[in-house]
């Protein structure tokens, strides 16, 4: 059997591949900081007959200041991008047997949480939690009110196989006392350019650790699984402008949607609302 | 004069390329919409397949008319040997109603209700149903990226230079739009 290697294309991932193709304006940066700071001068002391050619040296000399100056922060930072960009590829990346490119099924027997690690070995609070309300709702096991959500069908909670981290959930959603994560901006790409070594050690913040989770044989077919879910509403459908009206019409998809971030908008209304609580 | 030339064919490559790459987009989105549309075709078939099945278990218990019996074979032919998707899917909606008052006729017998080939084709007439609706709002929504597609600006000049036409939404149907209810033992996420 052919075996190789998926990447599922996370947020994270482009977020991170966008950093890397960010860094090189790190040289232009520069550049246009000389000219503004040197350029006047320098170019008022031009000839007129050699304009062209003295202005075509002034602006090659310019590249290499800026390429010399900036080659310290550029090569630490894209090194810094390409080490955690190597972290998160490999949480993101699973073995493929059967070369799945489209899985249209509604995955079974697997719960929003174990869709969310399986792609990436990590649990994402917000979208995560955002997924798991939804399914609740869509169970019936709770209802929206105006403050939080309710229990409304004890019979069917009761008769569902839950497993412990729903239970956990739907206590905590009943008690109102679910918070999110601090989101710090992060600004320690300053230090780059007057402290290299402590942005070295502190710099950027960790985007994703080390999982301490692997994926079992069963959970790579399920990530195959999982993959070609993201693939197919990502090219099949319009879920990325679905609202949360949406549920009675597209049930687990709209999960999924939520879950392989393919839809922020939810989520974001969620805990929008959340916040004005 | 030469940078002129120059300008020109620097223009007529970059046109070159930005029409190959608009033309590409909206074949890789025909294409897609033309593959969900044949994933509604498969699921149809799926459900046509399931009747003599169905029929097969219900008759022993309750009697159904001839005109009934002639009409879910008549229909089923149809779905299975047509290449018209249209054909398909309007012969797939008359044999969605036939279908209901067979189950609906089945459901009288309490016999036949307790028979767990019957209940087990019922089970799989109901996921059936469920995925013919999905595939159909997935065409739905690919149909509307693709007509999107060409006709937004500067697609919709590719799109009429090479015959790309706009394709008709399905209608969903009232009842697929109707509130999801609790069904503990359908627990499947």
């Amino acid at each position: 059997m052919n075996k190789n290697r998926k990447v599922f294309q996370t947020e994270k991932l482009n977020e991170l591949q966008q950093q890397q193709k960010r860094a090189f304006l790190i040289f232009p940066a520069i550049m246009v900081v000389l000219l503004i700071w040197g350029g006047p001068v320098t170019i008022a002391e031009l000839h007129k007959d050699s304009f062209v050619s003295e202005m075509l040296c002034l602006v090659l000399l310019l590249a290499f200041c800026s390429a010399m100056i900036g080659i310290v922060p550029f090569y630490m930072r894209y090194i810094r991008l390409q080490g955690q960009k190597k972290q998160v590829l490999e949480n993101s990346s699973f073995i493929t047997v059967n070369n799945l490119e489209y899985y249209r099924d509604k995955l079974e027997g697997i719960t929003p949480g174990a869709i969310s690690m399986l792609e990436d070995l990590h649990i994402e609070q917000d979208k995560d939690l955002t997924a798991c309300i939804l399914r609740y709702e869509m169970l019936g096991l709770i209802r929206q009110t105006e403050k939080t959500y309710e229990k409304i069908n004890e019979a069917a909670v009761k008769k569902l196989y839950l497993q412990e981290s729903d239970w956990y959930l739907l206590k905590h959603l009943e008690k109102d006392d679910w918070n999110r994560e601090l989101v710090i901006m992060d600004c320690t790409f300053l230090l780059l350019f007057f402290f290299p070594v402590l942005y070295m050690k502190f710099g950027q913040g960790r985007i994703q650790e080390q999982s301490p989770y692997k994926r079992t044989e069963k959970g790579e077919i399920y990530a195959e699984y999982i993959y070609g879910m993201k693939n197919f509403i990502h090219d099949y459908s319009n879920l990325n402008e679905a609202q949360k009206d949406a549920l009675v019409l597209w049930d687990d998809y709209l999960i999924y949607a939520v879950l392989l971030e393919e839809n922020k908008r939810i989520v974001e209304d969620i805990m929008k609302r959340r916040e004005r609580i | 004069m030469m940078f002129l030339i120059i300008g020109i064919i620097a223009a007529a490559v970059m046109i070159g390329l930005f029409v190959v790459k608009g033309y590409n987009g909206l074949v890789v989105l025909k294409n897609r919409v033309a593959n969900q549309a044949a994933q509604i075709d498969v699921q149809l078939k799926r459900r046509a397949d399931l009747i003599p099945n169905i029929v097969e278990t219900t008759k022993g218990y309750a009697h159904y008319e001839r005109e009934t019996l002639d009409s879910v074979t008549k229909l089923r032919t149809q779905i299975l040997f047509t290449d018209n998707i249209e054909a398909s899917y309007q012969a797939s909606e008359q044999l969605g109603k036939l279908f209901g008052q067979i189950i609906a006729v089945g459901e009288q017998y309490p016999d036949l209700k307790a028979n767990t080939n019957f209940l087990q084709l019922q089970q799989e007439l109901s996921e059936t149903e469920d995925r013919i609706s999905k595939a159909r709002q997935f065409y739905n929504d690919m149909a509307t990226k693709y007509n999107d597609a060409i006709m937004v600006f500067p697609n919709s000049i590719i799109a009429k230079l090479f015959g790309f036409h706009r394709v008709t939404l399905l209608e969903i149907k009232e009842s697929e739009a109707k509130n999801v209810k609790i069904n503990a033992d359908t627990f499947h996420i």
